[in-house]
């Protein structure tokens, strides 16, 4: 009898551990058929869904979070802000662990932006929930995470989230443009002095390794414990409005529709393969890398999606790092 | 005090591999390394073998130790006093790790 702590293998797994969830699509038609995909993910054996867009919003919502927790998933639903769900809030006898989505509230981080985000905060606790922060760290507000982190504090918050880039088909190149850039990270690093005061009384939920480096520095040799490289397609899932299982939000590559078919099917078929076998290669960019055995390529979704001028390499990979000294690697 | 598991951590049966797993124990291999149950413990993923995921079912708190012992002897080949330690030193680990609890 055993326990393992580390390098599983988990390549084999039935189905994914989580998902994420569009509830609403880009041109803002609600998921169909919700209550049956709710089912699907539940006979599938999910740990944690988190819905997304708008989710609140969704007519049969009350139904899908009767469903997902009756079959013991822990849910997250992030909050935008908008009056739909607002409606929705106010109509649900029991709230999801709500995430405020940030990137709702703040473009430029005027006066008026941070007190909107403030009144949403306050107006959802009156519901019983105590919200994360939610905010996806692209180029526009990147610059604001520290002032994200004080407001936390300032306010209560004690979980902040800086979670992937969401990707689907109507990803515009104007959209790619909104991505940061390593040379934005390294200015970020300049800026955030002292990042263990940043993180006082705050817990940080960082998707990106880059960032996660500047807000964590000097916890690179304990390792990135709740991460094993990308997770897309193995213990990780995406299902957009229309039913389409993707390999994560990242990442609008089709693996199958949970209209059509089970989720334990999809999982076993061979187009979740080819993402594991791209997932498992070494990016060109990325040969010889020091680091590699810490980032292992990154976010592949992205670089999948978007392409990458640099041979593969996480777009917000500054470059190839040397051999760590201590011959960790 | 019964064990049982720490209602905080997720757990399944990875059904194909403990199927796999069956199909290795009949052709006689060893197969101490092949996890079966998957488990998430303060955000992090972890795996039980079979045996170990066989134990971790049983831990709802309704059983013994001798119980427990007595059910995993019934179930498995093994000699008793091998069988007794290395129940002891597993469950003294995971009782450790807070993963089962007394109670």
């Amino acid at each position: 009898m055993s326990r393992e702590d580390d390098g599983m293998t988990i390549a084999q797994l039935d189905t994914p551990l989580r998902a994420t969830w569009e509830l609403h699509d880009s041109a803002g038609e609600i998921s169909l058929q919700a209550e049956l995909v709710a089912e699907k993910l539940v006979y599938a054996g999910l740990f944690y869904v988190t819905l997304v867009a708008r989710p609140l919003a969704h007519p049969a919502i009350a139904g899908i979070l009767t469903i997902l927790r009756g079959g013991g998933i822990q849910v997250q639903a992030t909050f935008a802000g908008t009056e739909e769900e607002w409606q929705g809030v106010a109509g649900l006898k029991s709230l999801p662990e709500i995430g405020l989505d940030a990137n709702a509230f703040l473009s430029c981080g005027t006066a008026n932006e941070w007190e909107s985000l403030h009144q949403a905060l306050e107006s959802l606790r009156q519901y019983g929930t105590r919200p994360a922060l939610w905010m996806v760290p692209d180029r526009e507000r990147l610059p604001l995470l520290p002032q994200l982190c004080d407001f936390g504090r300032r306010h209560g918050v004690t979980r902040i989230k800086l979670p992937n880039t969401p990707v689907d088909a109507s990803f515009s190149a104007r959209q790619a443009r909104s991505l940061p850039t390593p040379a934005q990270l390294a200015a970020l690093r300049t800026v955030i002095i002292d990042p263990v005061a940043l993180r006082s009384g705050l817990t940080l939920e960082v998707h990106d390794l880059f960032l996660w480096e500047i807000l964590f520095p000097g916890e690179r040799e304990n390792g990135r414990s709740e991460y094993g490289g990308c997770q897309a397609a193995n213990s990780l899932a995406h299902i957009a409005a229309n039913g389409m299982v993707h390999p994560c939000s990242s990442w609008p590559y089709a693996l199958g529709s949970l209209l059509e078919r089970p989720l334990e099917e999809i999982w076993q078929q061979g187009a979740r393969f080819v993402v594991l076998e791209k997932i498992a290669a070494l990016p060109a960019g990325c040969a010889g890398c020091g680091d590699y055995e810490q980032c292992f390529g990154g976010c592949r979704g992205l670089v999948e999606t978007l392409g990458s001028a640099d041979n593969g390499r996480d777009l917000l990979c500054a470059g190839r790092r040397p051999p760590s000294p201590k011959g960790r690697h | 005090m019964n064990l049982q598991r720490n209602p905080e951590i997720v757990w399944r049966i990875e059904k194909r591999r403990e199927a796999d797993v069956l199909a290795a124990m009949e052709r006689g291999e060893d197969v101490s390394e092949h996890g079966t149950v998957i488990l998430i413990a303060n955000g992090m993923m972890h795996q039980l073998n079979f045996v170990g995921g066989r134990i971790w079912a049983l831990c709802d708190g309704s059983r013994s130790d001798e119980e427990l012992f007595a059910l995993l002897s019934g179930e498995f080949q093994v000699e008793a006093a091998e069988l007794a330690a290395d129940l002891t030193e597993f469950i003294n680990d995971l009782t450790n790790r807070e993963w089962l609890r007394r109670g």
